[in-house]
């Protein structure tokens, strides 16, 4: 069992956080399918199999896909970084502490340079050509960037969100899952997607800014969380088959996130 | 989903003006605890934007402050895909599921929603309309990543509004 940080606490280690920005850059220089690219593309231009809204199964039931898949999604990324640095794991960005309010994305993800190198975690280097899934050309060569809004806005629209029930600790007291789904994933996940900006405020992109992986890490936090107070396996009946592509899992193989390995660490800092 | 021959990085998205939508609450049988705003088949295929929602002030513009006394009762945020890359008919919503991966199509519109509880119980003390503006900031740099397709200036699309009343706890 391993155990996921807060970025705000890797980052001050020197040792995590040098071995966390390493893995990154050997999984980004890599073009097969143990590399970033081959991971990004899933989420954005040559595969979008991400699911970012209720959905219709084969019997016409509606399912709500968002978290499953994205656990599934970021413990790929993170079984690739492990396999280049055996003892790293996915840190989380929580968009909604004090610290964050006050100093926005984290430094470990916003310096440009670390070392006099290119720090992995800022941006990648986006070199896709290739054919759709529909066999339409792709070609992009360009880093990703982003243009990231007013830092008062994180406190000002947090305020906002808990208006209208969609704050972490609203969200916290739905025993529904489909109501707490849908309600993180229009409130503080648009929200952020659409304050970071640039690539990530594009479904087609977003997953190849490295951000992406620390904001959906905090997204699956919470729900993990959620899971502790609600059950497990609180989804409904027709959810628990259905199969999260490309993964090769069912939603019922990634409801236990202790079965998957790995878990989060409980203090958090501000 | 509407073409455009190239990318126009100036477009200011237009907002959004509803019809009127008559509601008179004194005649409902129930006092209500809860009252929202529901926005039907919100598009996301496009750039993504914070919707800014303005009850009463369809002069409401993207100089407008978010201030209750201006109509203003919250945003929601559309995390759009950002055009479509591929011919024509590609990201059409309507083409059919893939016969092997059953594979759902993302662009099907959505459905969000906003508590205008207070709001309206103030509005209603001197009318039975009202007229809802969503003013639409889009998210920086968004013009850059979209697509050449998509519409930079028609990017508020949905298929109606409506505000429901809740007299008792679900």
């Amino acid at each position: 069992m391993y155990i996921r940080e807060n970025i705000r606490n890797i980052e001050s280690d020197v040792n995590k956080i040098t071995k966390l920005r390493r893995a990154f850059s050997k999984i980004m220089d890599r073009l097969d399918n143990q590399g970033y690219a081959y991971i990004a593309n899933h989420h954005g231009w040559l595969d979008g199999l991400c699911p970012h809204g209720p959905e219709t199964d084969a019997q016409g039931n509606i399912i709500h896909n968002f978290l499953p898949w994205h656990r599934a999604y970021i413990l790929k990324l993170e079984k690739l970084l492990q396999q280049v640095e055996s003892d790293v794991s996915l840190p989380w960005w929580d968009w909604r502490s004090k610290r964050s309010r006050v100093e926005g994305i984290p430094k470990a993800l916003s310096d440009t340079k670390t070392d006099n190198k290119l720090n992995p975690l800022n941006k990648f280097h986006m070199n896709i050509r290739g054919n759709d899934k529909e066999g339409n050309r792709v070609n992009i060569n360009r880093d990703t960037f982003r243009s990231t809004g007013d830092v008062l806005d994180l406190g000002n629209r947090q305020g906002m969100l808990k208006f209208n029930q969609q704050d972490v600790p609203e969200l916290y007291r739905l025993s529904d899952f489909r109501q707490f789904s849908e309600r993180l994933r229009i409130g503080w996940h648009n929200f952020i997607h659409v304050w970071v900006g640039g690539d990530m405020s594009a479904v087609q992109t977003a997953a190849y800014d490295p951000i992406f992986y620390f904001h959906h890490c905090n997204v699956d936090r919470i729900w993990a969380i959620w899971q502790t107070i609600h059950g497990i396996d609180s989804v409904p009946p027709n959810m628990r088959d259905v199969i999260l592509q490309p993964f090769k899992m069912t939603v019922m193989e990634v409801l236990d996130i202790n079965s998957l390995g790995y878990e989060y660490a409980s203090s958090t800092t501000n | 989903m509407k073409k455009q021959k190239s990318k126009n990085k100036r477009v200011s998205p237009k907002k959004y003006v509803s019809e009127k939508i008559k509601l008179d609450i004194s005649k409902l049988e129930n006092d209500f605890y809860r009252a929202d705003l529901i926005f039907h088949g919100l598009d996301h295929s496009g750039p993504s934007y914070e919707g800014r929602v303005f009850i009463n002030n369809p002069n409401a513009n993207s100089k407008t402050p978010d201030e209750f006394g201006e109509g203003y009762t919250g945003s929601f945020f559309v995390f759009g895909h950002g055009g479509c890359l591929g011919n024509e008919n590609h990201c059409d919503i309507n083409r059919p599921i893939m016969r092997f991966n059953m594979i759902p199509n993302p662009l099907v519109p959505e459905r969000v929603s906003l508590i205008i509880t207070d709001k309206l119980k103030e509005l209603a003390k001197t009318t039975g309309e009202y007229t809802i503006t969503i003013v639409p900031k889009l998210a920086k740099g968004a013009t850059t990543v979209v697509q050449r397709d998509a519409d930079l200036e028609n990017v508020v699309l949905l298929h109606k509004v409506s505000i429901e009343t809740y007299d008792k706890e679900d």
